[in-house]
């Protein structure tokens, strides 16, 4: 998450897509922008809706007949509320048949999956989030970052006068972006991520789901954020 | 007006012949018949393990979820849906071991759920690893030369903890375990029910003959008295020659329910979340 508007908006989309894939999200924070204070526009509240995909009351009466995991075409089951419906409802860690038992069988194991990675995957791509994109065409530099890093990418791009920098900003790491970071990092000239962490995870990702090697990386991994000055000298060192 | 048959599973039944798991099937289904309820108001959470089959082998709601995790999950639907009985399936090492944090916790809530410990004092699904409740010396595959550490006694600490019903059954006495459970479910808060049952495959210790030789109903002693704190310290902690079965310690305190207040508001799985107004939280923080 970029910033503080961000965080609402995004944690408010993450429970939306936890309820109608029925999956764990995970959202990204850190400490850094959790502990800024700035003033921000009134949040849109409109724009925070939440979004239920349960079977109704109403309709759960009607159903004498269910199946917890259902395979269907979207690989989501409807999800019904105990005790609603005249039947029982099984839900199971271990792998199951639609109706929730646990079983060995490998064809019942290999349907499973594929409706929880494939098709659950294929929806989830429809509402991957666009990567913020600046000043990329023509760039000498490309920076990538994800998370608070935003801002320091932004006043270091507009920084630096005597070279084009642009940078890429994303959002969500996965499912990754991938159509959309392709075509850029494959013509740029040169591509630097910075990223708070010391294994360059994101450089890793980019290079696995694009093919594109990154540049070089900028890391720091000491506890604290990055400052402008520090990410400045070492753009400068890698130009 | 329902009958076994009513509760009956068309899952398929893995465990061994002559396991302790069927007397505890047994005798849920016939307390289930007794309390009346319809099986899709009845809820049977476990982890994992061979107890953790059960809620398969019974037609009513289930969820089987982690190893050590059935109390949060039991808890939260409690919490979620009052309406439904919530009963957790467990196992010595999925309560005692794994799950020990949140036997310890839930008892200090005190939520109205009742928590069926399946007791053969060995993890069955593992093929004969020592749990918490193995005698020591016992000697096992990983334990080659016995048991070393001492054994987790669960009727004591759920009644140091205060556990409102402590109560101890046999499989092999499916009639007894089936009253110990209607008793259990009926009792408002946190109800324990451990049932020593034969590994017949991993324990030759703790066998159908071992324990016939030991144990005995407290409901016969004479003046037992289970609301007495002390006296069934004493009753829990009696192990060896002589075992005691029965309601070892009950006694009424205030349940999560009534302490939070839930009790007065609609359940939450009745509430509607989409149109909530957040705008007074808001100016909280501008």
């Amino acid at each position: 998450m970029k910033q503080i508007e961000e965080a609402f908006y995004l944690t408010v989309k993450a429970f939306n897509i936890a309820e109608k894939y029925q999956i764990p999200v995970l959202i990204l924070t850190d400490q850094h922008l959790a502990d800024s204070c700035r003033d921000i526009d009134r949040l849109d509240l409109e724009k925070a809706r939440v979004e239920r995909y349960i079977i109704s009351r109403q309709d759960s009466a009607k159903i004498k007949d269910y199946k917890r995991y259902l395979l269907t075409e979207s690989g989501i089951s409807p999800r019904a509320i105990p005790s609603w419906i005249e039947d029982v409802l099984y839900a199971d860690s271990d792998e199951h048949t639609e109706e929730g038992h646990i079983t060995e069988d490998a064809g019942v194991r290999t349907k499973m999956v594929q409706k929880r990675l494939y098709k659950k995957l294929a929806g989830l791509g429809q509402e991957i989030i666009k990567p913020s994109v600046f000043n990329t065409a023509g760039a000498d530099i490309i920076l990538v970052g994800f998370g608070s890093t935003y801002g320091v990418l932004k006043e270091a791009a507009d920084a630096i006068k005597d070279k084009k920098i642009g940078f890429i900003h994303l959002s969500q790491v996965w499912p990754f972006p991938e159509r959309a970071l392709t075509d850029l990092l494959r013509k740029a000239k040169k591509v630097i991520t910075v990223e708070n962490n010391a294994g360059a995870q994101l450089a890793g990702l980019i290079r696995r789901e694009t093919g594109v090697k990154v540049g070089s990386s900028i890391l720091k991994f000491d506890g604290r954020p990055f400052d402008l000055d520090f990410v400045i000298e070492r753009i400068k060192e890698e130009a | 007006m329902l009958t076994v048959q009513d509760y009956k599973s068309n899952d398929e039944i893995t465990w061994c012949p002559g396991c302790g798991d069927f007397g505890i099937l047994n005798a849920v289904k016939r307390a289930l018949v007794k309390l009346g309820k319809p099986p899709n108001e009845i809820l049977l959470v476990s982890g994992i393990g061979q107890a953790a089959k059960l809620p398969h082998y019974i037609k009513c709601n289930c969820f089987n979820g982690l190893h050590g995790r059935p109390l949060p999950v039991a808890v939260a639907a409690k919490i979620a849906n009052r309406n439904l009985t919530v009963i957790v399936t467990t196992g010595d090492g999925d309560c005692y071991g794994e799950g020990g944090n949140h036997f310890i916790h839930n008892i200090r809530r005190n939520i109205d759920i009742t928590v069926i410990v399946h007791n053969n004092q060995i993890y069955g699904l593992t093929k004969g690893q020592a749990s918490p409740t193995t005698d020591p010396g016992y000697k096992t595959k990983v334990q080659t030369d016995g048991v070393i550490l001492r054994p987790f006694h669960p009727l004591e600490v759920a009644i140091a903890l205060g556990a409102g019903f402590v109560a101890r059954g046999y499989s092999a006495d499916s009639e007894h375990l089936s009253s110990l459970i209607l008793e259990g479910i009926n009792h408002k808060g946190f109800s324990l029910i451990d049932v020593l049952q034969p590994c017949t495959s991993f324990n030759k210790l703790n066998t159908y003959e071992w324990y016939a030789k030991r144990i005995y109903k407290v409901d016969a002693d004479i003046g037992y008295n289970a609301n007495d704190k002390y006296t069934a310290m004493q009753k829990a902690n009696e192990w060896g020659e002589r075992i005691p079965l029965g309601i070892i310690y009950r006694a009424q305190g205030r349940t999560y329910e009534e302490a939070s207040r839930i009790a007065e508001k609609k359940p939450l799985v009745e509430e509607q979340i989409d149109n909530i107004d957040i705008t007074a939280i808001l100016k909280d923080v501008a």
